[in-house]
């Protein structure tokens, strides 16, 4: 079973880096869980059945964390730093921010025409600047010493870029239904 | 979560949505963005050559709450020098709109913004 002195990278065997192989971790995630199912301590006492409860919330926790390219970020940093920037915060950075609306000025222009392909084009474009973001972020962590301010920058960045993304979902789901 | 009614008649009326020339010498043009919800806001401010802001703008995307702050902000500048406009708090503006505690960083990103903005404006006035 793991130890719950453990981070989430160890949980999962693995070395803290932001490269992660999803589906590997998609599969490591389901022989931990069975490995730990309740079902298995059936017959042990109650206390070994509430532990193997503990022990799936905090496997479901951690990999809810890694799979996702911001939280797992944001874990790293503050693993190997301590610094926190999960927090509410504004950050002040004309041109990026600059973009950033005109994306969003872009998809509004694009949700009032209705085209649901050159809404899925600019999901394509969205999803290529995320990747290259998530390839610096990967770059940026691997460096050492570690660059603190940029890791906190790229992570903002990252986070707006999903921001779009998850608004273009939506505005998926209204184009089709 | 129940927004008030001042929110929901910012944010369904907007005030001063819209944008200025961003290189005029009378605009001062503020960008911030809060990264744990991914809003985006930009107010921008047209001042006269008393220093009194004749006019504000803005564009934001984001909750309801951002854009009732951000709208309620614009209408509160008006009127006021540029150093008065930066002594506007966020607890003011949360205090007019009934923001809960969790929508209070809406206002502090409108705070943030005006700041921006006026710090912009007296950049290109070499202050």
């Amino acid at each position: 079973m793991a130890n719950s002195q453990q981070n989430y990278f160890e949980m999962f065997g693995l070395e803290p880096n932001f490269s992660i192989d999803i589906p590997k971790l998609s599969s490591k995630l389901r022989t931990l869980l069975n490995s730990v199912h309740p079902d298995r301590f059936a017959s042990s006492g109650a206390q070994q059945q509430m532990l193997s409860m503990q022990k799936t919330t905090q496997l479901n926790d951690a990999f809810a964390v890694l799979k996702n390219p911001v939280k797992r970020a944001q874990y790293l940093l503050h693993l190997k730093t301590g610094i926190d920037t999960a927090k509410d915060h504004t950050v002040n950075d004309p041109e990026f921010l600059m973009q950033q609306l005109e994306l969003r000025e872009e998809l509004e222009d694009i949700v009032a025409g209705g085209n649901i392909s050159r809404l899925n084009q600019f999901a394509d474009k969205i999803s290529e600047l995320e990747e290259s973001q998530e390839e610096q972020m990967s770059e940026l962590f691997a460096r050492q010493p570690l660059n603190t301010e940029e890791l906190e920058k790229a992570i903002y960045k990252l986070q707006f870029l999903h921001k779009t993304l998850s608004d273009i979902e939506q505005a998926e789901d209204k184009l089709l239904s | 979560m129940a927004y008030s009614e001042k929110v929901i008649d910012h944010y369904e009326n907007p005030r001063n949505v819209g944008s200025f020339e961003k290189t005029d010498i009378s605009i001062g043009t503020g960008m911030v963005g809060a990264p744990a919800c991914g809003d985006v806001m930009k107010l921008q401010i047209k001042v006269n050559e008393q220093g009194i802001i004749e006019d504000a703008k803005f564009k934001t995307y984001g909750c309801g709450s951002a854009i009732a702050s951000s709208s309620l902000i614009t209408e509160w500048v008006k009127g006021k020098t540029v150093d008065e406009a930066q002594t506007i708090k966020n607890t003011q503006i949360a205090e007019e709109l009934a923001l809960p505690p969790v929508k209070i960083h809406c206002s502090v990103l409108a705070e943030d913004a005006i700041k921006a903005a006026v710090k912009d404006y007296k950049e290109k006035h070499g202050q």
